[in-house]
């Protein structure tokens, strides 16, 4: 590995703070232990906090809570459920020698410094019913977000790299052999429960750490939804348990990035300081196909914009493309195979 | 009578037993507080996202058996979550993170260690500076495999990927790393990278 590239050698963990921090969470452990059923949320959040006060230091770091009210009750979480009804209606389950494509562009600023370059990037997937397919990624060029943070780029002259590689365009084409494609293909979604209060908190599990603000578990959701791609029960479900986080507001109609009008629904973010500033810099949306319930967007406001538009779902009965080597052999198990670089991109298969 | 495994002492903690969970605890938090540490440049934090690990963890020892022998890679993918919605958050948070009071400093036993450990912040900052110009992903796998010293096996596990999934992202990840050194000046670029290869299968 390149000397620049290796890390300070391992240090132990600080005698005094690791009996503390073990004594901490054992003590959190007792206190859920105690627990015998799952609690609604506020509940869950009280009787955390007493038990490990310390142990949140790291999520009070990253918190960050709704600046207005609106409970499960609300406008927001009647859309949700009502959405959900629509979205367990759809189907998306390719035949044999069919492909469900997905395509969807995102625009996000990447930071270096007090330079701000921003790029849009789009990602095509193609998911075959035998597990083959096709991922393909396409980055334009970046921008500047205006004249004055291009002169601040541009004055970074030790930062040169990083803003040449944040402004260049790339593409890559990834092509997978039967059965190598784990995009969705390797999910237990049994596993995931139908029980909205039970969802939240395993979605909570798996994004948004322990005891999370509503803002943090609305993101949480964002995420599940953006980049598990659910079946439709499971995404119906999702919705139901997005209904119950607070703070979320209805929008009404609203237009997402690729201009298509939807129900839009946001939650505000105020960071959590020592001070008590309660001021809200940006919101977290999410936008839905009335009709169909399927999330068309998701966009945040403020001073760290950026968004996501999925522009396109269907059953289709071919690749865009031939593959530039023949997708064999088919992996040996879901996902499991070896890559091997080619012009522009990668092949997974099962060669051994 | 021979070291307990972990998944016995997982069994344990399944059927209540919290001391079985200390257990793993004190065998694995010094990884875990290890790979934070080089992910953040932060040792205070790296002993809150320990913390933080530990107790996701703990959360999803009644629900599931452990599969592999040993713990490691379950909570290295637990902490490289942890540290992702840590990041997401400081992404969209800066001005909250910035008003943060700054972590406390470590308690070393010895004075020297004290003064190690400002410099082991200073370089891993230097180095996350190269690094936090891939994209996550690709960083994820690269710490765990070259830093952390797992195997493709133990990444996949704990990434939740494909093992073909991680030697393509540490590909890519090696081969940016080594774009970048090139494109940041001849001092970065004269073969320094040459032993980070782009193994094809």
């Amino acid at each position: 590995m390149n000397d620049n590239l290796i890390p300070p050698p391992e240090r132990e963990f600080p005698e005094t703070q690791f009996q503390l921090r073990k004594e901490q969470l054992l003590a959190a452990i007792r206190a859920d232990q105690g627990r015998h059923t799952l609690r609604p949320w506020r509940q869950r959040r009280g009787a955390l906090a007493i038990g490990f006060a310390a142990l949140a230091a790291a999520a009070v770091a990253a918190a960050i809570l709704p600046s207005s009210g609106g409970g499960p009750a609300s406008a927001s979480a009647a859309i949700l459920n009502r959405l959900a009804s629509r979205v367990a209606a759809q189907s998306w389950t390719p035949g044999p020698g069919q492909y469900l494509y997905e395509d969807t562009e995102s625009e996000w600023g990447a930071f270096d410094g007090n330079c701000e370059t921003r790029s849009v990037e789009r990602d095509q997937i193609w998911v075959g019913a035998d597990g083959s397919g096709l991922e393909r990624e396409t980055k334009q060029p970046g921008t500047f977000t205006s004249p004055a943070d291009r002169a601040t780029c541009l004055s970074m002259s030790k930062d040169q790299a990083t803003v040449g590689y944040n402004l260049a365009a790339r593409s890559s084409d990834d092509w997978f052999a039967p059965n190598c494609m784990a995009y969705g293909q390797n999910t237990d979604w049994s596993r995931f429960s139908s029980d909205p209060q039970t969802l939240l908190q395993q979605i909570d599990q798996l994004y948004g750490g322990p005891n999370p603000t509503p803002s943090q578990e609305f993101n949480a959701v964002e995420q599940f939804l953006g980049q598990r791609n659910p079946p439709p029960d499971v995404q119906a479900n999702v919705y139901r348990a997005a209904a119950l986080i607070p703070g979320v507001q209805s929008l009404g109609t609203v237009e997402d990035h690729a201009g298509r009008s939807g129900l839009g629904l946001s939650i505000s973010l105020v960071p959590v300081s020592r001070s008590g500033s309660t001021k809200s810099y940006g919101t977290s949306e999410m936008i839905f196909d009335p009709q169909t319930g399927e999330l068309l967007g998701q966009t945040d406001t403020g001073q760290l914009a950026g968004w996501y538009v999925y522009l396109h779902k269907e059953i289709v009965n071919q690749l865009p493309a031939e593959p530039p080597v023949p997708l064999t052999p088919a992996c040996p198990v879901t996902g499991g195979g070896t890559f091997q670089n080619i012009p522009g991109g990668l092949v997974m298969t099962g060669k051994s | 009578m021979g070291v307990v495994s972990d998944r016995v002492l997982w069994d344990r903690a399944r059927q209540g037993d919290t001391a079985a969970f200390g257990d793993l605890f004190e065998r694995h938090a010094k990884p875990i507080y290890n790979y934070c540490f080089r992910r953040t440049a932060d040792w205070g934090l790296a002993e809150d996202l320990t913390s933080t690990t530990f107790l996701i963890a703990w959360r999803s020892v009644g629900r599931e058996p452990l599969r592999a022998e040993s713990a490691l890679p379950l909570l290295y993918g637990i902490a490289t979550n942890a540290l992702r919605n840590g990041r997401r958050s400081t992404r969209r948070g800066r001005e909250a993170v910035a008003r943060l009071p700054l972590p406390r400093a470590a308690e070393p036993d010895f004075a020297d260690e004290a003064v190690q450990r400002v410099d082991d912040v200073a370089a891993m900052r230097g180095l996350l500076d190269l690094f936090s110009r891939l994209p996550r992903r690709e960083q994820d796998v690269f710490a765990l495999v070259e830093w952390s010293g797992l195997s493709y096996e133990e990444a996949a596990t704990a990434l939740g990927v494909p093992i073909g999934t991680v030697r393509s992202r540490l590909a890519r990840a090696r081969e940016r790393l080594r774009e970048l050194a090139a494109a940041s000046g001849p001092e970065q670029s004269t073969g320094q990278l040459h032993s980070v290869e782009v193994i094809d299968e």
